[in-house]
């Protein structure tokens, strides 16, 4: 029942397609992770992946920033565009696709370095001006809600944060380097409810900006958090729409299984 | 049968504990004769005096200043080798291929070689075959680098600290978590970037710790300079790289074998002995010292 790549360029989408998912497999060695996805992600709107753990929704991540490219056996068969422009291609450059494609980890992983250092990181990587810095950094950490909290701690180090906190700080690092995609591998599985409310506020925010695309085991976050879900089991995506079908009429009856907690 | 189990307990707790002691006592007992024996004769006259009278009296202070000049051209040369060597192993090669696997199986090999080897290699290949090779090369044929001399001797320590000091920077590289690395390739860094502003910021207390103890152990070696540039006795310290030295270890041996008269000897051999420990317990405790201030400020910053 996955979508065919025809079916969906012959789609009219109200929303602008982001990123454009055409035919993809994925293989570890001889293992099949991804059979044949295609799927439109829409820009500036958070789209989430649910599915059981092993299903390929980290894999299919992490082939937007081409995270994966070191692992030893790990191919790609297929197309990916980033505004139509190819990202798997051998001429793609990698730090120009992550610094265009960010991403979130599931454990906030700031550097044991001071609050400011871990924001201009990336943007030191990028090479830019030190004067532009200060100021990138108040706007990060401005778009995080961390400002008011930190701005005169900045040299503290970043381990001494709380968990919430540093997972918010690892988003503003993000932020530094002005990407237009963010990617969040279960951002907030390491938090407890409140803070995981809270990075949800912030991640209604961010869409104003960015193409949000969220990794989550937590049905109850893709339902709450989400404008498109899409449903993924032993490596194909069953079911992809906006949220609320996914929800209340999905098609597929091992979507509706799954986001009814049948089975998961 | 309770009974028993308690008895088993009980010895095998006693057994341990014992072979601990022994360890213990083996130390202190070196370690006491040596500066109950060796303290008395040390005077500043023993550490910066030469030695007299067919080494049965005077100082050390050649030997001294053979050993430090030596340790520090052997760090030197080590350190940027064996630095690079584990980088290269752990951040560049690509884990499990055949290049990685040729490489460790060398360096375990290497780590095996009895140091009198690393002695004769240092002596066919740096004295022989390069130092011969200068000569013929840049000094008209005459002698200059195809003898002994404290740079072979320096270079053929540095090839057998050379396996240590890389297990010991992988070691360090190790111990930086890898979602650090991943966050900076996920930012857009090129593994350069990740390697000097990651990587090396995070395990340079650990690199620097692990070389240190490398170097304090070949720092003690005897073997590997015995053909390479070490002397028996000399009037004059190197001032060149070619010229040969005295060293600290070397002039134990010496002592214990050549002397003219044993007894005049063994006041001198214990303080000589004593300085040795002291040089290389200083070394380790130099590497105790970097590892916390770079801890501590790692931690604060």
């Amino acid at each position: 029942m996955s979508t065919s790549a025809d079916a969906l360029d012959s789609q009219k989408t109200a929303a602008e397609v982001k990123i454009r998912v055409r035919n993809l497999d994925a293989y570890y060695g001889s293992f099949h992770a991804l059979k044949n996805i295609n799927l439109d992600i829409p820009s500036r709107a958070i789209t989430s992946i649910v599915g059981p753990s092993g299903c390929g929704k980290s894999t299919l991540l992490r082939c937007f920033n081409r995270m994966s490219d070191g692992i030893r056996g790990f191919r790609v068969k297929g197309e990916i565009r980033l505004d139509g422009g190819d990202i798997l291609g051998r001429g793609v450059e990698l730090t120009q696709l992550r610094k265009r494609v960010g991403m979130v980890f599931q454990r906030p992983n700031p550097f044991p370095l001071s609050v400011f250092e871990n924001v201009v990181y990336g943007p030191r990587v990028h090479g830019e001006e030190n004067s532009r810095l200060a100021d990138l950094v108040e706007k990060s950490l401005r778009a995080t809600d961390l400002w008011d909290d930190l701005k005169d701690r900045l040299g503290q180090n970043a381990l001494s944060l709380s968990a919430e906190q540093q997972q918010r700080l690892c988003i503003s690092r993000l932020l530094a380097v002005e990407p237009e995609v963010l990617l969040m591998d279960e951002p907030c599985s390491a938090l407890d409810p409140f803070a995981t409310s809270r990075i949800e506020v912030l991640m209604q925010e961010l869409k104003q900006d960015y193409t949000i695309i969220i990794v989550t085991h937590n049905m109850q976050q893709a339902s709450r958090a989400s404008d498109y879900c899409g449903f993924m089991w032993l490596g194909e995506l069953v079911e992809f729409a906006d949220t609320p079908t996914i929800f209340t009429k999905p098609r597929n009856p091992r979507t509706e299984g799954y986001v009814t907690g049948r089975f998961g | 049968m309770r009974r028993w189990i308690k008895f088993v307990g009980l010895a095998f707790t006693t057994l341990t504990g014992l072979a601990c002691l022994v360890i213990v006592a083996m130390l202190a007992i070196i370690l006491g004769n040596i500066a109950i024996n060796g303290w008395s004769i040390l005077s500043w006259e023993f550490i910066s005096g030469k030695p007299r009278a067919g080494m049965t009296e005077g100082g050390i202070f050649p030997a001294i200043f053979g050993t430090v000049v030596l340790v520090l051209l052997m760090t030197l040369a080590v350190i940027p080798l064996g630095v690079a060597a584990a980088i290269y192993l752990h951040e560049y090669a690509r884990q499990g291929s055949k290049l990685v696997h040729v490489v460790r199986l060398a360096l375990a090999n290497l780590a095996g070689v009895p140091a009198i080897v690393f002695g004769l290699f240092g002596l066919g290949f740096f004295i022989k075959f390069v130092g011969a090779g200068m000569d013929h090369a840049f000094f008209g044929g005459a002698l200059a680098f195809g003898q002994p001399g404290i740079l072979w001797a320096a270079l053929t320590l540095a090839v057998l600290t050379l396996p240590t000091v890389v297990v010991a920077t992988e070691e360090a590289l190790r111990a930086v978590p890898l979602s650090y690395r991943e966050v900076a390739y996920a930012a857009g860094a090129t593994r350069w970037q990740v390697v000097r502003h990651v990587v090396l910021p995070q395990s340079v207390a650990g690199i620097l710790t692990g070389t240190i103890l490398a170097v304090s152990r070949g720092a003690g070696e005897v073997a590997p300079i015995m053909f390479t540039g070490a002397a028996y006795y000399l009037p004059y310290l190197p001032k060149k790289l070619n010229d040969q030295f005295m060293e600290l270890g070397y002039h134990i041996y010496v002592m214990t074998t050549q002397s003219p008269d044993v007894e005049a000897t063994k006041p001198i051999l214990y303080a000589t002995v004593f300085v040795l420990l002291v040089l290389t317990f200083a070394l380790n405790f130099l590497a105790v010292l970097i590892r916390s201030r770079i801890r501590r400020r790692l931690r604060t910053a």
